[in-house]
């Protein structure tokens, strides 16, 4: 515990669904303080369930009671990279997955979420009534929308919209970006798999976040609503929230 | 018995490395270590409540003082082997040699090996040998030494020769070929080493070098981007080069949440204000007093003063 602060309370849910089109749930997720964490499975690839089921469990192997480094992620998926690379029948495919989360963490004597990711899960943060997309997609669609190319209302139906620019495996060393987000009562961060944030809109998710209801229940309403909405793919989401961030004496 | 060994040659300075081992730890540090980061290094690895992550993580891989090549093994069922740079870690398993190697990948590459019987920890340019402890190897208990490689073995069985001082064995040649029969993409990634040596980066002695003091709290080096603000947060950073956040208190919210980026750069630190409400008042030495418009960056030196409102003033400092 930083010396400047007495108790952090937070709250937090997960839940998945294998969706209406696939067979296999390739996604995989981790709600363990200090680490939230969401992979999903390169669908198509082989053993891409392997690949998120890896992912999460090296991210399991550094939770501990209170904080971890931004470093301990980053050497977390490098194992993992390791790891995918040598699943068993998947050298010629390749094995591959995504991931994205939060994980706290401390700097000075400050608490903080350390968000990363690699790939095009998504981590969004509500706090107040402001409603954002912290990760930036690893994607062709927003690299074009980056150089100015398309626009995003044309990224949303774009034919390469699910080719991703970073993965966890395929022979690749990760190159997670991290966001330090400081810890606030009220803040909420959801991370989720492209299942969700390809049949949702930002506007839906963020009425969801806002709503004001538990974390269980914006967890279980969110893969609800994305299936109704045709539930193409597996969808999987991590909320949570901060209760009370009380300052030490 | 850590099973540490090494052979206490006396080779140029600049292929010395540094040797760390400890009961869990073994570590080989490019000749650019500085002696600092061994100690911080040491205190780490004694630490029986920090693991790799936190060692690894404390050995800077950009910016000013970066340490270009290194090889860490920790030692436990498995033996997980961190390299970076033209550090490599030969290893003896399953009565099979093979080497672990970056092979470019950054910041470091890992992997992790089961039935570990020996290995060496060291320089690319090295030929592993057999890996078994030779007649003037002596064990290593713990601490940190310089020399060419470190060695380790499952069952060390080597009587200590008496040191020998003079009249050092000829050391092979550095380029010597790699014994290993493994595989043409080793010896390109040899190659790829030998050509294109790392740019040196500016060492922890040159200008570039700088710390802050906010307030009356202790000194701090720069040797990440540093956010300061009221309730700062970072924007997108790639790499293993985490920003420090600096929180300040701000009862009249002069202070914007993230009101300064101070980030370092080859030729000195660069101050931006990140579209401050109020902006940011900087007394540089020797030129004044100045504004900073929303936005707008500007090179720092030892010596100025920030104001970024509500009493809060950062200084500029040399380091050490």
């Amino acid at each position: 515990m930083p010396s400047g602060h007495g108790a952090i309370t937070l709250a937090w849910a997960a839940a998945t669904d294998v969706g209406h089109r696939r067979q296999v749930n390739e996604d995989s997720f981790v709600v363990e303080p200090p680490i939230f964490a969401v992979a999903d499975g390169m669908g198509g690839h082989a053993a891409g369930d392997l690949a998120s089921e890896a992912v999460v469990r090296r991210l399991g192997d550094v939770i501990s009671d209170g904080f971890v480094t931004p470093a301990a992620i980053g050497l977390a998926l490098a194992q993992a990279a390791h790891d995918i690379a040598h699943l068993d029948g998947t050298a010629l495919v390749g094995a591959g997955t995504t991931v994205t989360g939060m994980a706290l963490t401390v700097s000075g004597d400050d608490p903080y979420f350390a968000v990363f990711n690699v790939g095009d899960s998504r981590v969004y943060r509500y706090l107040s009534g402001d409603f954002e997309q912290v990760t930036v997609d690893h994607s062709v669609v927003q690299e074009l929308v980056d150089a100015g190319a398309i626009t995003r209302g044309q990224a949303e139906n774009h034919p390469d919209s699910n080719v991703i620019t970073r993965a966890i495996g395929f022979n690749e060393p990760p190159m997670p970006d991290y966001w330090m987000l400081p810890l606030e009562p009220g803040l909420r961060l959801l991370a989720c798999s492209d299942g969700l944030s390809k049949e949702l809109s930002d506007e839906v998710i963020h009425q969801a976040l806002a709503a004001g209801r538990a974390a269980e229940e914006t967890a279980a309403e969110l893969v609800r609503a994305a299936l109704e909405s045709g539930g193409r793919d597996n969808v999987t989401v991590v909320l949570v929230d901060v209760l009370e961030v009380e300052p030490g004496a | 018995m850590t099973g540490a060994f090494y052979l206490p040659e006396q080779t140029a300075p600049d292929q010395e490395w540094r040797l760390l081992v400890s009961e869990r730890f073994l570590g080989a540090f490019g000749p650019d270590s500085p002696v600092s980061l061994m100690s911080t290094l040491w205190r780490i690895a004694a630490d029986p409540t920090l693991g790799l992550d936190a060692l690894v993580a404390a050995v800077p891989t950009r910016g000013a003082g970066a340490v270009h090549s290194f090889a860490i093994a920790a030692l436990g069922p498995a033996t997980t082997f961190v390299v970076r740079g033209d550090g490599c870690a030969d290893i003896a398993v399953a009565g099979r040699m093979r080497r672990v190697d970056a092979r470019g990948n950054e910041p470091w590459y890992v992997a992790e090996l089961q039935a570990v019987e020996r290995f060496a920890l060291g320089p690319l340019q090295r030929s592993p040998g057999d890996l078994h402890p030779g007649a003037q190897d002596i064990p290593l208990e713990g601490g940190v030494v310089l020399g060419p490689w470190l060695g380790w073995t499952h069952q060390l069985v080597v009587t200590p020769a008496p040191r020998r001082l003079t009249a050092p064995t000829p050391v092979q040649s550095p380029f010597d070929t790699n014994v290993l029969t493994d595989l043409g993409r080793r010896a390109a990634s040899l190659d790829r080493h030998r050509v294109e040596p790392p740019p040196t980066a500016p060492t922890p002695e040159t200008a570039a070098a700088a710390a802050f003091r906010l307030g009356d709290r202790p000194p701090e080096r720069v040797d990440a981007p540093v956010y300061v603000g009221r309730q700062p947060r970072s924007p997108r950073v790639t790499g293993p080069m985490l920003p420090r956040l600096v929180r300040v208190d701000s009862p009249s919210r002069e202070v914007s949440a993230t009101h300064i980026e101070l980030r370092p750069t080859a030729e000195g630190l660069v101050l931006t204000d990140l579209q401050s409400t109020n902006g940011t008042v900087v007394r540089q030495p020797g030129i004044g007093v100045r504004r900073l418009e929303s936005g707008e960056s500007l090179p720092v030196v030892p010596g100025t003063l920030i104001d970024i409102g509500d009493g809060n003033v950062i200084e500029i400092l040399p380091y050490r």
